[in-house]
């Protein structure tokens, strides 16, 4: 059903606006309700959700941009984006409209072919003591993505709220305190929307107030009540998760942050997430012993009904660290199997997972790490126990670094060539534990950290690698490395392309099939964020984001011969091919 | 050439005012001057003019400085990896500047010895250099809305002596803030094994 802006506008207009859009008009629009058969289902010229499908993936069906014809790509338009910060948006695309999110909870909507803005809602954020800084970085920065449902946009917001908005002019609709900012909690990454339930996961649970508790949780989507949550390090239903933390209480615990939306599979309706790291990051300062921490460092399968725990893999036990395994969970179906894959750490270690039981199928090393010694074929996973810090001040050199390794920036599976496209960096630093007193506002790691520095003998930081996927194993199929390192995630197409681009601002189109590099064009930032793909009017679209990248400049000092930019130039650029003559 | 560092105990070093006994922050006035010119030009847009931090993380506050721990620790990393568009490439006597500039920004007192490369860098505890002026900083900086930190949650060891190279204290206060489980314990210290 299609319907005009002004019998949606009528229809809505008992629904007091909270705040007005800078901008609305465009009144002969027409906006498809975003239903959940059309999400169990994306028509390939919308791209409706961070990774493009409920799987996770980062796959289009699109192929008008393919082999043949990406070297013809030229720029349609761009558009800067309305606040600097870190560029990780992931625009979304329907009926013509892009939304994308920006830093500090900026939301617009453009039109997906000309670039003309719609409307702009900027969220009024809650203001925070100076001293809050660890709170206050987080907060303008951006992780992922909005999410579209029926005919509104959901937002989940820097000071923990949840916010509906019209699509079509932008006028929130409702909004709800989830949980309270003054303790540290705040949103950065997006909800996942299914079945009128809104599914999203806190963050900030690192920081010192939200002492015990860090949640997956389903909200109403048309009222807001909240329906469960999950509290990802403290189940009272799992004796063995108690354990794990030694003699530490919840009221000691932190982390276990699921730093990544997650992925849906309606058939069991089970929801699949990552979860991060524990706090603080050495067990010397934690005081969990030899625990294993769990959930931290895990994959959580949920039912969507109940918030139940179905099943979990823990990833990295015993991290002393901070290489945590938030990261993208993909959900791939091969000859009838479901599997979860993913690199869900910071140590770059791909994973196969079996999705009905979350058992163990196999893995595959990528960047250099020197964290994990052994899997055995049950899945348990070794630590090398000769990096755990034992005293205060005595430094440990781990692979990968802090910062990756692998990060937020998502890989892609092509169901064409079954292979998942890792954007990845080689690159180490020291870890030193530190005795500190937590406050207000700040994280609780208590550790210092060395400049990130490459692993002996390596001289390219950057890494694509093309990992061809099967029920039983997961290996190379090809590598691309580079000075430079990935920067933004990754999209792969129907067109035999893979995009995605680095901290040189070149975005590139890699051959799915063999690596080599079929397009190149150099933009002004650090290429970020997440590209993707549409078509309008028989015409298919590349957006790439640009812009501030914490990533390059955390590992810039590996190619000094490739300055960064000193301004954050947040932009998006949208490319397409030429009218045929 | 990085020494094992002498880590002064952070919650122990504010808790027991007596052990406040600094050597006027190991960086002279002029040094800080400098320091606050050449961070306004090479750091202030990604860190934030009042250094709290916009696109790249805050660098104010007692965590900031414990997590850093010695002078040397900050040097070593800016010196190597910052800032990104020219990492490392500003010189010796500018990022000893800059990390006098922080120092003094989070409250340490200058005085008359100058920041110097080498092993002392390592013994100047950024804790217990700007504990005092550094929370008067941030108290100015702070909204009334502030969470008055006795309401912040501690570890589970918060306030508990732990094994390490530190003598017996006087029990710090106990904190309103949640500290880790192993707070106030004495933990192992390297060279104390």
């Amino acid at each position: 059903m299609k319907f005009s802006v002004k019998s949606f506008l009528a229809a809505t207009t008992v629904l007091a606006a909270v705040s007005t859009p800078l901008y609305a008009q465009d009144t002969k629009r027409e906006y498809s309700p975003v239903t959940d058969e059309i999400l169990a289902n994306p028509p390939a010229e919308d791209w409706l959700m961070f990774r493009g499908a409920w799987n996770n993936q980062g796959f289009s069906k699109l192929d008008m941009i393919n082999k043949d014809t990406v070297g013809k790509l030229e720029l349609a338009w761009a558009w800067p984006m309305a606040e600097a910060g870190i560029q990780e948006t992931a625009p979304l695309i329907h009926d013509g409209i892009m939304f994308i999110q920006t830093n500090n909870n900026i939301v617009e909507a453009l039109d997906a072919k000309t670039g003309d803005r719609l409307w702009t809602y900027r969220h009024e954020l809650a203001q925070l003591p100076a001293s809050w800084s660890y709170q206050i970085n987080q907060a303008r920065r951006q992780k992922n993505s909005i999410a579209l449902y029926k005919d509104k946009v959901v937002l989940t917001t820097a000071d923990a709220k949840i916010v509906v908005l019209n699509a079509l002019d932008g006028k929130v609709v409702w909004e709800k305190q989830v949980l309270d900012y003054n303790k540290g909690y705040s949103y950065t990454v997006g909800p996942l929307v299914v079945d009128n339930k809104i599914i999203s996961a806190i963050s900030g649970c690192s920081i010192a107030g939200t002492a015990g508790g860090c949640f997956i949780m389903a909200h109403d989507f048309e009222t807001g009540e909240e329906l469960w949550r999950f509290n990802t390090i403290n189940d009272p239903d799992n004796p063995e998760q108690q354990a794990s933390w030694g003699p530490v209480p919840p009221e000691n615990r932190w982390g276990g942050t699921p730093w990544t939306t997650g992925a849906y599979d309606p058939e069991t309706r089970t929801t699949v997430w990552g979860i991060g790291m524990p706090g603080p990051y050495a067990e010397l300062i934690r005081g969990s012993e030899d625990g294993t921490t769990l959930y931290t460092n895990s994959t959580l399968a949920l039912d969507i009904d109940t918030g139940k725990l179905k099943w979990y893999y823990q990833h990295l036990p015993r991290d002393n660290w901070d290489l945590d395994s938030p990261f993208e969970r993909m959900i791939v179906e091969q000859d009838g199997k479901k599997m979860v894959v993913t690199v869900p750490g910071k140590n770059g270690i791909a994973f196969g997972l079996d999705f009905e039981t979350g058992k163990y199928l196999w893995h595959k090393e990528t960047v250099y790490q020197n964290v994990v010694t052994k899997i055995d074929p049950d899945g348990t996973v070794h630590i090398n126990e000769d990096l755990i810090p034992t005293a205060v001040g005595e430094e440990k050199f781990i692979c990968s670094s802090v910062s990756g390794g692998k990060l937020w920036q998502a890989g892609a599976y092509s169901p064409l060539t079954q292979t998942y496209y890792v954007p990845l960096t080689e690159a180490c630093n020291t870890v030193t534990a530190v005795q500190t007193e937590f406050t207000a506002g700040n994280a609780v790691g208590s550790m210092k950290f060395g400049p990130r520095v490459m692993p002996e003998g390596q001289t390219m930081a950057g890494l694509v690698e093309a990992i061809k996927v099967s029920p039983t194993e997961g290996t190379t199929k090809w590598e691309y490395r580079s000075r430079p390192t990935p920067t933004s995630s990754v999209l792969a197409t129907a067109g035999g392309l893979v995009f995605g681009g680095d901290a040189a601002r070149e975005v590139k189109a890699w051959d799915a099939e063999t690596g080599e590099v079929l397009w190149s064009q150099r933009l002004n930032a650090p290429i970020g964020g997440y590209p993707a793909t549409y078509a309008i009017d028989g015409e298919q679209y590349l957006v790439i984001p640009t812009g501030y990248s914490a990533a390059a400049s955390s590992i810039s000092s590996a190619f000094p011969e490739i300055p960064l930019p000193t301004g954050s130039g947040n932009s998006i650029f949208v490319f397409k091919l030429p009218k045929d003559k | 050439m990085r020494k094992p560092v002498l880590s002064a105990l952070a919650g122990f070093a504010l808790a027991a005012s007596c052990l406040g006994t600094s050597w006027a922050g190991g960086f002279t006035a002029e040094q800080a001057e400098a320091g606050k010119s050449a961070y306004t030009t090479n750091c202030g847009r990604c860190h934030g003019y009042n250094l709290e931090g916009v696109e790249a993380p805050g660098l104010v506050g007692r965590d900031v400085m414990g997590n850093w721990d010695t002078a040397g620790g900050l040097y070593d990393f800016i010196s190597v990896a910052m800032p990104p568009e020219a990492p490392g490439e500003l010189g010796e006597e500018t990022y000893l500047n800059i990390v006098a500039y922080i120092m003094s920004f989070n409250g340490a007192q200058p005085g008359n010895e100058p920041l110097a490369v080498g092993d002392k860098l390592y013994d100047i505890s950024l804790v217990a250099e700007t504990s005092a002026g550094g929370s008067t900083t941030v108290a100015q900086a702070t909204p009334a809305a502030s969470q008055a930190s006795s309401d912040v949650p501690q570890a589970f060891t918060w306030g508990k002596p732990l094994p390490g190279g530190q003598p017996a204290q006087a029990e710090p206060e106990k904190p309103g803030v949640p500290q880790a489980f192993t707070w106030g314990k004495q933990l192992p210290q390297v060279g104390q094994k």
